[in-house]
């Protein structure tokens, strides 16, 4: 499944980029951005088709997340996700949904 | 709309005068078949049509004799697969498209082959060559619909019949592994055989060597182009030679009624004169019925019709021809208290070693009856040239297979029956009370 292989980082590294990042907070609960989209039928859908292990990791990062927001706490500063290593792991598959998606549609407007 | 140009007179006449020429053409051409090798060794074969209805099949050496014992079920998996997204379109689109066009895509596959059809007319058969070559050689085995299409799998082995069940389980007596496998997937491999598995069962089995592209009412070249263009791997591939053991298996089921297939080695394809003695050979002993409420004829159905006086049963004669390899039996339904005696008369029959020149000249009328009927329609015509072009790399008109039927003797099919008899194999499903062990016989 190469065709999967998940971008790591920002697409155009910047200063504001950064800035932006770490003021949304998130990471400071170690999410990824992939772990905070919307749950649209989209996202639902891609979500199903992630890999077992990829699927853990994000359940496991969003427990922690419910759990530290809970406790009213955030993790150490080191075990933030940093803007440079933020994994968009759910990106491939939510394109492919869309695409499927829209082809869909294009078709039914078509015919 | 009806068109003028025929009112006048001498118009009328030249098409009157076209129409007659072209149908007198086609039943000269009716055996005309168009073979040729690719550089590849990809086999293309074409023939005439004779409705404006275009058929090609792309088929592959990927039956389940392929599979190893821990991709067993793989072939079933691929006729699965075929619908589902490809590497270059999704399952919608390819179903979507098919259906736009009015035609039909479909896969079948047996011990041997896998067979990718399509169907359309003529003028749109353009869209159905793109689809065919994305289901046949672009799959794309994406987990998530594997996953989704288990259901599907269930329903394919929930509706399998205890008869099939019962030469599948004589393929298994007869050959263990190889031609032994089933072309269903077994139930503890469902969900079982992943995305990784099925690409290499692909990688393995789906090369030019192993592949041939067939057409009925396509032009040659054509389709010479469309083969040429596939992206797949050149290679002989590995099929393991077939041998023969002999055995026998037995499933007992609820209910009333048992299912018994019984037989021995039959006929490879690579010996045509066997083939057809064998061919003969069923034909002679009975497949069936030819009319609704008539008797079985045949050797083997006179035989159970004495032994079981007057209780209803089904009977038909398996004969399974492979590339180096084959399996001559005779498949039984009957109710189960009947069932020893008519298995008894079956084998007996089997092991008298002789067969009446009234019943193998019967059979051999019916045969060629059978070819002919076989080859009158685009669909069989199309399934035949298909099968021989992938395993013997040559395609026989039916005039050719004709006369190898008529050069068949007497004493050649008393040698098939004995060979067949032999070392006897027997699959068994139902309720066997009274369905004697091999070894009893």
């Amino acid at each position: 499944m190469s065709a999967y292989v998940a971008r790591k980082g920002p697409k155009v590294f910047s200063a504001f980029g950064k800035w932006a990042y770490n003021l949304s907070g998130f990471n400071q609960y170690g999410l990824h951005r992939d772990d905070c989209l919307y749950e649209t039928e989209d996202v639902k859908e891609a979500i199903r088709r992630l890999p077992r292990k990829l699927y853990d990791e994000r359940n496991y990062r969003i427990m922690r997340a419910i759990h530290l927001s809970m406790t009213k706490t955030i993790l150490p500063k080191e075990e933030w996700t940093k803007y440079e290593e933020d994994t968009k792991y759910l990106e491939p598959y939510l394109q492919e949904v869309v695409k499927e998606r829209e082809e869909r549609e294009d078709w039914n407007k078509d015919h | 709309m009806a068109c003028n140009a025929s009112k006048a007179p001498f118009l009328r006449l030249v098409s009157t005068r076209g129409y007659a020429a072209q149908a007198a053409a086609k039943v000269g051409a009716k055996g005309d078949v168009q073979i040729s090798t690719l550089p590849n060794k990809l086999v293309v074969a074409t023939a005439e049509s004779s409705l404006p209805v275009s058929r090609v099949s792309v088929l592959f050496r990927a039956g389940s004799r392929n599979e190893s014992y821990e991709s067993l079920g793989a072939s079933h998996m691929m006729r699965i697969v075929a619908g589902l997204s490809t590497k270059k379109s999704s399952s919608f689109a390819v179903c979507r498209n098919i259906q736009q066009i009015g035609g039909s895509l479909s896969v079948s596959g047996d011990r041997e082959a896998i067979i990718y059809t399509v169907e359309t007319t003529s003028d749109k058969l353009e869209t159905g060559l793109r689809f065919l070559q994305d289901v046949a050689t672009q799959p794309a085995f994406k987990p998530w619909e594997l996953n989704d299409s288990v259901p599907r799998l269930k329903v394919d082995l929930a509706s399998v019949s205890d008869q099939v069940l019962a030469v599948e389980l004589l393929h298994k007596a007869a050959y263990r592994t190889g031609l032994g496998n089933s072309v269903f997937c077994p139930k503890y491999q469902v969900g079982k055989l992943s995305a990784e598995t099925l690409q290499h069962f692909y990688n393995a089995n789906y090369t030019s060597n192993r592949c041939a592209v067939v057409g009925v009412g396509v032009d040659h070249r054509l389709l010479s182009g469309f083969a040429q263009d596939f992206a797949i791997e050149s290679g002989e591939g590995k099929t393991a030679a077939a041998k023969y053991y002999g055995g026998e298996l037995r499933k007992d089921k609820a209910g009333g009624s048992a299912h018994v297939a019984i037989g021995g080695s039959g006929a490879s394809l690579s010996n045509a004169k066997e083939t057809a003695t064998f061919a003969v050979l069923q034909q002679a002993a009975g497949v069936g019925r030819s009319c609704t409420y008539g008797n079985i004829n045949g050797a083997v159905g006179k035989a159970v019709n004495n032994a079981v006086g007057g209780t209803p049963f089904e009977l038909t004669t398996v004969n399974a021809a492979y590339t180096d390899a084959g399996v001559f039996g005779v498949l039984i339904s009957v109710d189960a208290r009947q069932a020893g005696k008519a298995v008894e008369a079956v084998a007996k029959t089997l092991k008298s070693g002789s067969i009446t020149t009234d019943d193998v000249a019967r059979g051999k009328a019916l045969l060629k009856a059978a070819i002919l009927c076989n080859n009158g329609t685009d669909g069989g015509r199309l399934s035949d040239i298909g099968l021989q072009a992938l395993l013997t790399g040559n395609v026989k008109s039916s005039e050719e297979l004709v006369a190898a039927v008529d050069a068949v003797s007497h004493a050649d099919v008393c040698a098939a029956l004995k060979k067949a008899a032999s070392n006897l194999s027997m699959g068994a499903v139902g309720n066997l009370a009274s369905v004697p062990y091999l070894s009893d016989l």
